[in-house]
């Protein structure tokens, strides 16, 4: 058994160049460009993750992207005008749209792998309609009635679909894991989620105490006509936005650890033709303390943290991942047919849902 | 052996079609001709240059080219391979990219450049929208919302049909004075009065853009007698309806979508998240803007016509005591503080007064 580490050698500087711009390049030419972006984007960071010295590639063109976003953007704005002109009929072109998510689903995964590649090799997705609507439409469906307690079947049941009916050229990805694997990640989210809260209700109940002073104040005010104390306002805002900021504090990190977990059970039990074994060791406080510090940098920079936040965010990611061999990565021949499905793929990523192809 | 012009050697590895192992290779470049040595010994691979697809250079990654044959040879010797390609787009683009100084003005002239671009394209969107915008749309509009909300949300009026009678004289010739003057050549509106109850909407009135509006029984019930404040109210409905307000709003809704979908997407979810809440606050400041126009409106076509046009500052101060309205946070709001929009009509009717004397 060999291990392949993964190893990402992209570089902050070059890649906030590629980054302003794209960024720059979208809006001089309002949006249009976006999708070129988007490749050169795509092509950067897939073109510096390497196994064993060979590196990934990404192959979709801009103009492919393109009209795909186009047809997107005229279904949406028609949608909008829907909803304006007739909105009973909107609700029934909603429910249409929300109908093709499955056929949506198994598009944009295709077109995904199809224009993905190592070694010159192309991955593939084989996924049919039937599965992609029990694993995003019946599964699902159970969360609803039990308070999202089905959430780890979700998530395994889209690891399933997603691996196990991916391809490496010709090559077949197999998974499989208990689910007991996934309840106990959810389970400590839970807790931790609890907890946070418990803390958190201690710490403001302090706060709470200025708060409903503030509140006793403006009563008070209303009732005499006179003005509040302006000082108690700022403070009561003060009070709301802490309460936004341990929200954020609490319920996005417990979400965040189970992410980091699961996707630790997902590479860990995913093997590419019966000899690969992937590996994959987040450590769930680490991966959260990358993603929330970096959203914070790059909120209190207008964005320009974004680049650095992305390449920190990948390094992580790769240093945590390998491949473990038997015998060489070499020899695979592909078996990949032309590109379709452009138009679901361009779909996601307007609606900002994005699928994660795995390493 | 001498070097010629436009000769030289490329190190690389060349990979057969679609396949995952490759091996030592050079490309050889001899003026527009091409020859491919693998393993030291000369291959059957060999071409003009032309034919040679040269994928656009990006940071420091390997250089990409694709053989006609769908061979793949990629090398580390990346300036080699702009003397084959140089120059033309990707060529300079990747230059620009390149990280030094000259990041520093592109950077800080991006956030001001999507500024410009909101406040120049999102009107121009809209005056575009709007000349596009069939006459025959706004009654569909109003004739398909009025299905949908009384579906949904109100039930029909219980008030008494003396009182509904008084309401819609003062209304038709609101709408009378406001078609005489209006100057409006398309997408004239039909002005019609609906009586509606519901108890989530409270008091309240509203207008659809092609001339319906609809005032709920509550807000009749709160002003038994006080037929000058009815017919402010009315008339700064008109008012949205004569300034086209909610297709304005809807056309905005929709270019600002396009556009934050389009660009924003680029800089990443996070930051698209933050463009779209910033937004939001922006078209509510849009719709303030809207409210204080058709408290306008209804001045103007009151005191034309030698009416009361206090009535809004008694609409005002009734729906503070019946339901305490917020004092602050303007800005998280669709409609402008009721102290700002008594203050409004106020210093009208204060100027009125001073021409007059």
């Amino acid at each position: 058994m060999q291990r392949h580490g993964v190893e990402f050698k992209g570089q902050t500087g070059e890649y906030f160049g590629i980054w302003i711009v794209n960024v720059l390049l979208s809006i001089i030419t309002l949006g249009i460009y976006g999708a070129w972006a988007k490749v050169r984007d795509k092509k950067y960071m897939y073109g510096n993750t390497f196994i064993d010295g060979h590196s990934f590639d990404y192959h979709a063109t801009g103009k492919q992207i393109f009209i795909g976003r186009l047809i997107v953007a005229v279904v949406l704005l028609g949608l909008g005008l829907l909803n304006a002109v007739n909105p009973l009929l909107y609700i029934v072109g909603i429910l249409v749209l929300f109908c093709f998510i499955p056929f949506i689903v198994i598009r944009a995964l295709r077109f995904n792998a199809r224009v993905s590649s190592y070694r010159n090799v192309r991955f593939d997705f084989v996924g049919e309609i039937g599965e992609a609507f029990v694993t995003y439409f019946l599964i699902p469906l159970g969360n609803v009635f039990t308070l999202y307690l089905c959430s780890p079947f979700v998530t395994r049941a889209s690891h399933r679909f997603t691996t196990n009916n991916a391809r490496y050229g010709d090559r077949p990805m197999r998974f499989e894991a208990d689910i007991g694997k996934y309840y106990t990640p959810f389970l400590i989210a839970i807790g931790l989620t609890i907890g946070g809260f418990i803390l958190m209700s201690v710490i403001a109940s302090g706060a709470m105490m200025g708060m409903s002073g503030a509140l006793a104040e403006m009563m008070e005010a209303a009732e005499t006509g006179t003005d509040p104390d302006p000082t108690q306002l700022g403070g009561l805002m003060g009070v709301i936005l802490a309460f936004y900021l341990a929200l954020f504090l609490v319920i996005v990190p417990a979400m965040l650890f189970y992410r980091a977990w699961v996707r630790n059970v997902h590479l860990n039990n995913t093997v590419l033709d019966e000899r690969h074994h992937l590996e994959s060791n987040v450590h769930p406080g680490r991966f959260i303390w990358i993603v929330v510090s970096n959203a914070f940098a790059s909120l209190f920079t207008l964005g320009m943290m974004i680049p650095w936040g992305r390449i920190r965010l990948a390094k992580y990611m790769a240093s945590v991942t390998a491949v473990n061999s038997e015998g060489s990565l070499d020899g695979y021949a592909s078996d990949v047919q032309e590109t379709t499905g452009v138009l679901s793929s361009e779909y996601m990523d307007l609606e900002g849902f994005d699928i994660d192809i795995g390493i | 052996m001498t070097v010629k012009d436009g000769y030289f050697l490329i190190e690389g590895r060349l990979f057969a079609p679609q396949s995952s192992t490759s091996e030592a290779a050079r490309l050889i470049v001899d003026g527009a001709d091409y020859y491919i040595d693998v393993g030291g010994a000369r291959s059957s691979l060999m071409g003009e240059v032309k034919e040679l697809k040269i994928e656009p250079p990006i940071g420091t990654s390997a250089r990409k080219i694709y053989l006609p044959g769908g061979q793949l040879f990629e090398t580390d010797e990346r300036e080699k391979v702009s003397r084959l390609k140089g120059g033309g787009f990707w060529a300079g683009l990747a230059r620009t990219e390149r990280f030094g100084w000259h990041l520093v003005p592109l950077a800080i002239a991006t956030p001001f450049l999507a500024f410009g671009l909101y406040r120049t394209l999102i009107p121009l969107f809209i005056s575009f929208a709007m000349f596009m915008t069939p006459d025959g749309m706004i009654k569909t509009i109003d004739k398909n919302t009025m299905k949908t909300i009384d579906f949904t949300v109100t039930k029909p009026s219980n008030l008494a049909s003396k009182r509904k009678v008084e309401i819609q004289t003062i209304f038709e010739s609101l709408a009378k004075n406001a078609q005489a003057q209006s100057t409006k050549t398309r997408r004239i509106p039909e002005y019609k009065l609906l009586f509606r109850s519901g108890d989530s909407i409270g008091p309240n009135a509203f207008a659809l853009p092609g001339g319906t509006i609809v005032m709920t029984d509550d807000l009749v019930y709160m002003f038994p007698k006080e037929d000058h404040v009815i017919s402010a109210v009315l008339a700064h409905e008109i008012g949205h309806v004569e300034h086209e307000h909610s297709l304005r709003q809807l056309y905005r809704a929709l270019g600002m979508a396009a556009m934050i979908g389009l660009i924003a997407g680029d800089a990443g979810p996070m930051l698209e998240d933050i463009v779209l809440e910033g937004s939001a606050l922006l078209s509510l400041t849009f719709s303030r803007k809207h409210e204080m126009q058709a408290d306008n409106f209804s001045y103007d076509i009151l005191t034309g016509t030698g009416q009361r046009a206090d009535g809004l500052i008694g609409f005002f101060e009734k729906l503070d005591e019946e339901i305490p309205m917020p004092k602050s946070g303007e800005w998280m709001m669709t409609h402008p503080l009721s102290e700002k929009r008594i203050e409004n009509i106020q210093a009208r009717i204060d100027a009125d007064k001073t021409a007059e004397n």
